[in-house]
């Protein structure tokens, strides 16, 4: 009974001290990697989501070949995480993370973020404008985030069963498609739709009180709320809703899947979303961090990730002028790129409660 | 005299560690409560707190949303612990008292054995069986009996059915453990001495089982009230409980007061209702004549 309590309490000690051995190594190959190769070897930390085309075989590998550096991710699983890991002692050791739109001001209002100097971003005068000029990455006449990538939350709907030619977003208030719509369950998206379909003139200061009386008919309409995938593949796939909101993600989805979707660009215009760069306040190498941004928005890269199996929308106009007709489909951005996207920006915290009461309120009754 | 004190001692010793837990994951977790509820906004990235308020409270009331919201959720936690118990008797009766003392274990474990899948997958197994062509849907319309094509689900009929589900096997545990004490020797006599088989349940199965009950009652009601994955998923667009309400608060906006306030509110509801449900039964009981 007592040696067989040793055994045990050896093994156990033995598996903590592997343990410990092994989150330190894990933790301390930042700095290890930097200091262990050749004098002169630079290191670049990247805090982005796994699987997410920095760390593809054309992202990261080839700006190490390019540099004769090393590029170390840093994968966080959600935004809040990303600024907690600079907020933890992220800061000074991690060079460029990928804020989305939603995020830049947070992070800028919290001193996570330094400018960018764009003058030494040889890409930069290619990325489309209406992304480039986004105004929360611009902040008093400074750039603090550079356009990567993007999608929209536009009007998706099934040709088979809607005949209609759509090409507003009155048709989810129409009479004719009660019960048959599936609407996305976030308040920002809900109220900026809603402020586009009255023609409000800024629709990130729509008037609440017309919103939600819209909202409310809009609800009656209304079968699903969605807030994943597969919350719209299910019921699409059965037929009980035919026509909605959905991502740009969701479309591509739906049509992998084999069903028939139309996705189109509403003429009041279309809600977006992005992911850009920002280099972190204190980042060890700010130069290496530059030649990464603009790595990550030259041709070469943005070409792969357009064209990659998970395919991405470019910001690069010279790569975009290059897809062929079935990528520019695959992207939902044939014919053209639509012209007329509000972004979806960071709300402050009075706003962002007014919001959600007011969705809350119309989910409610 | 001096030996039962000291086994007092002892045992008082041994309800250590579990007070210890009790204190840390229940006692103290619901102080944090109470005091994050009076708080502004989130709490800093650093632990920092922005200041203090009563205005969480003020704009529970502010508007209707929670009140709809909390009358539905209980509309909805009543109906669900009602089916539930109405299901649970017969089912802990058959497994209790008519099934061979040999297939206990079996029948029980057949119960528990939801238990073991994740309550998403629960959630989602239940939609693949009710959904537009599903497997429910295609028989009825093999049957002429509906459309096929159409569905309950996007609806509160649908929250009720996945949570009667995912609810009804605590209830059947809680009242069969109960049910299973009743010696059968006292429902022979209540048989032999002219009751039928109503008065006896009346008289004499139900006052024994009302423990069993209670517990069943607490353990399906509360949840239910709170619920907020299933009515995301199944309830469509009038499927918000209160439990969406507080989770949003949490999850999208990050008003950390605003949330523990609603819940604080919702705590004490419960409480309330859960309170007048034990008087009503002790009162039941009473005038039953039961134990």
């Amino acid at each position: 009974m007592k040696k067989s309590a040793t055994i045990l309490l050896a093994l156990t000690t033995a598996a903590a001290l592997m343990l410990t051995a092994c989150s330190g190594s894990s933790n301390s190959s930042t700095k290890a990697s930097g200091s262990s190769g050749d004098t002169g070897e630079k290191t670049l930390v990247v805090a982005n989501w796994k699987g997410y085309g920095s760390d593809a075989d054309y992202g990261a590998p080839a700006f190490e070949k390019l540099y004769n550096c090393k590029v170390v991710h840093q994968y966080f699983t959600s935004e809040d995480e990303m600024l907690t890991m600079l907020q933890t002692g992220g800061m000074g050791k991690i060079d460029v993370i990928l804020p989305n739109s939603t995020y830049i001001k947070t992070a800028y209002d919290e001193g996570l973020i330094q400018p960018i100097d764009t003058s030494k971003l040889t890409n930069y005068k290619n990325l489309n404008d209406t992304w480039k000029n986004f105004s929360d990455a611009n902040i008093d006449g400074k750039t603090y985030a550079v356009p990567w990538t993007w999608g929209t939350t536009s009007l998706g709907y099934n040709p088979d069963i809607v005949k209609d030619k759509i090409t507003s977003w009155s048709s989810l208030w129409d009479p004719k498609y009660a019960g048959k719509i599936g609407f996305f369950d976030d308040y920002e998206t809900a109220i900026m739709t809603t402020a586009l379909y009255l023609k409000e003139p800024d629709p990130m200061k729509p008037d609440l009180d017309k919103v939600k009386d819209s909202l409310l008919q809009l609800k009656k309409n209304t079968k699903v709320l969605w807030s994943s995938y597969d919350d719209y593949l299910k019921p699409y796939a059965a037929n009980e809703i035919a026509i909605g909101n959905m991502w740009t993600g969701t479309a591509t989805q739906l049509t992998k899947a084999k069903h028939s979707v139309a996705y189109i660009t509403p003429d009041e215009g279309t809600i977006g979303w992005g992911d850009f760069w920002s280099i972190a306040k204190n980042a060890p190498d700010y130069d290496l961090a530059l030649k990464w941004v603009d790595f990550m928005t030259g041709e070469q890269f943005q070409t792969a990730f357009a064209t990659g199996d998970n395919a991405h929308c470019p910001v690069n106009n010279l790569v975009t002028d290059k897809l062929t007709t079935d990528q520019k489909k695959d992207l939902w951005i044939y014919p053209s790129t639509p012209s007329k996207i509000y972004i979806e920006q960071a709300l402050d915290t009075q706003t962002r409660q007014a919001w959600l009461n007011v969705w809350n309120t119309i989910k409610a009754s | 005299m001096p030996n039962s004190d000291k086994k007092i001692t002892r045992g008082s010793l041994l309800v250590a560690p579990s007070s210890l837990l009790l204190l840390c994951f229940s006692v103290i977790p619901l102080f944090m409560l109470i005091f994050f509820s009076f708080i502004n906004g989130n709490i800093g990235p650093d632990g920092s707190i922005a200041g203090y308020t009563t205005n969480n409270f003020t704009m529970i009331f502010s508007d209707s949303t929670f009140t709809k919201l909390m009358f539905k959720s209980l509309g909805i936690g009543i109906v669900v612990t009602l089916i539930c118990v109405i299901i649970a008797y017969p089912a802990a009766w058959g497994i209790a008292k008519i099934a061979k003392a040999k297939n206990h274990n079996l029948l029980i474990m057949l119960v528990i054995i939801p238990f073991f899948t994740s309550q998403i997958l629960l959630i989602y197994s239940i939609m693949v069986i009710l959904q537009a062509k599903g497997l429910l849907m295609s028989l009825l319309g093999f049957l002429k009996l509906a459309d096929p094509a159409t569905s309950i689900l996007y609806s509160n009929v649908a929250v009720i059915i996945v949570l009667i589900y995912e609810y009804l096997p605590y209830m059947i545990l809680c009242i069969y453990n109960s049910i299973e004490k009743i010696d059968d020797n006292l429902i022979y006599a209540s048989h032999s001495l002219g009751a039928g088989w109503f008065k006896t349940f009346v008289n004499v199965v139900f006052p024994m089982s009302m423990p069993g009950l209670l517990s069943g009652i607490m353990l399906v009601l509360v949840p239910v009230t709170g619920s907020f994955v299933e009515p995301g998923l199944v309830g469509g667009s009038n499927g918000m409980m209160v439990g969406s309400l507080i989770n949003s608060q949490f999850s999208t906006v990050l008003n950390m007061g605003y949330g523990a306030a609603i819940s604080f509110v919702f705590l004490i509801i419960i409480s309330i209702i859960m309170g007048i449900v034990r008087v009503l039964m002790s009162r039941a009981n009473r005038s039953i004549g039961g134990a």
